[in-house]
């Protein structure tokens, strides 16, 4: 099951890097990462909830509490 | 009175966050996430200002990030100085993250052509780019949201027994040991910190969406 998981997680990697490479291509049917940004970006509300996200992720991974308790265990 | 319905996806996204920190029992982080929609919400009904604020150069973002970096890789992980530094660069991003960005002006053709053929070109060029962008978008979303969801149910599932802890890791479980060591730590900060200049330039060149 845990294989399941991991492997789900992995495939969500490989759609994301399948995304990228399909953007970079030859008359790519998708637009450039940084594009979609941009244009995801432009909204002040997507900009302050993602680097908030963002910042956030910093803060769970470096400061606060990264893994927490088992409630059964 | 600003548009208030642009914004009620992301206030509802955070709002989600906020419950999931809720039921980690993180009064920090639900706080935090709670503030941030708050802020959102009070911002789309026009309580709050709007500032106009250009973003620093790249290099002088990358001066900054440098010293952050290897503060952040040489203390100790959960400690004072990490909390200082990461607490620091939230607070220096911030003001970036409200601002107001101009629109990204139209292409410009070639100037022998007339006006009206000019003017035609360009919103072809603008509408094919448009279709481009929110078919790259939905499909970035999908897998946004299916990587969302696969954790919320790992994250969830995994908190009942040591047993499904360990069949249903969070990101946060595999990651963990991984910061933790000092080379997955230096690309772990050296990822976050990018990611962070990408976040706090970009959208300044969008259309006015």
């Amino acid at each position: 099951m845990r294989d399941l998981t991991v492997g789900g997680y992995l495939l969500c990697l490989l759609a994301a890097a399948v995304l990228v490479w399909q953007s970079h291509r030859g008359r790519a049917p998708l637009a450039p990462v940084g594009e979609v940004l941009d244009l995801v970006l432009a909204s002040r509300a997507a900009r302050v909830a993602l680097v908030g996200f963002w910042w956030w992720l910093g803060w769970h991974f470096l400061v606060g509490q990264t893994v927490d308790p088992v409630i059964g265990g | 009175m600003r548009t208030v319905l642009p914004a009620l996806p992301w206030i509802g996204i955070l709002l989600a966050i906020c419950i999931v920190q809720l039921i980690r029992a993180q009064a920090f982080d639900t706080l935090l996430f709670g503030i941030v929609a708050l802020a959102l919400l009070a911002d789309a009904s026009g309580l709050l200002p709007v500032t106009r604020l250009a973003s620093p150069p790249l290099a002088v973002m990358v001066l900054v990030a440098v010293p952050v970096g290897i503060a952040l890789v040489v203390s100790p992980r959960h400690g004072v100085v990490a909390g200082l530094a990461v607490a620091l660069t939230g607070l220096a991003c911030a003001p970036f993250a409200w601002t107001e960005r101009p629109p990204r002006p139209l292409a410009s053709a070639s100037p022998s052509r007339s006006a009206r053929q000019r003017e035609a070109q360009e919103e072809e060029a603008e509408r094919r780019l448009r279709v481009l962008l929110v078919r790259s978008a939905v499909a970035w979303a999908v897998v946004a949201v299916a990587l969302c969801v696969l954790e919320l149910v790992s994250f969830l599932v995994g908190r009942l027994s040591p047993q499904s802890s360990h069949d249903h890791p969070a990101i946060s479980e595999l990651l963990d040991p991984v910061v933790e060591s000092w080379p997955g730590r230096v690309l772990f900060v050296a990822a976050w910190l990018g990611l962070g200049i990408v976040l706090v330039r970009a959208g300044r060149r969008a259309p006015d969406a």
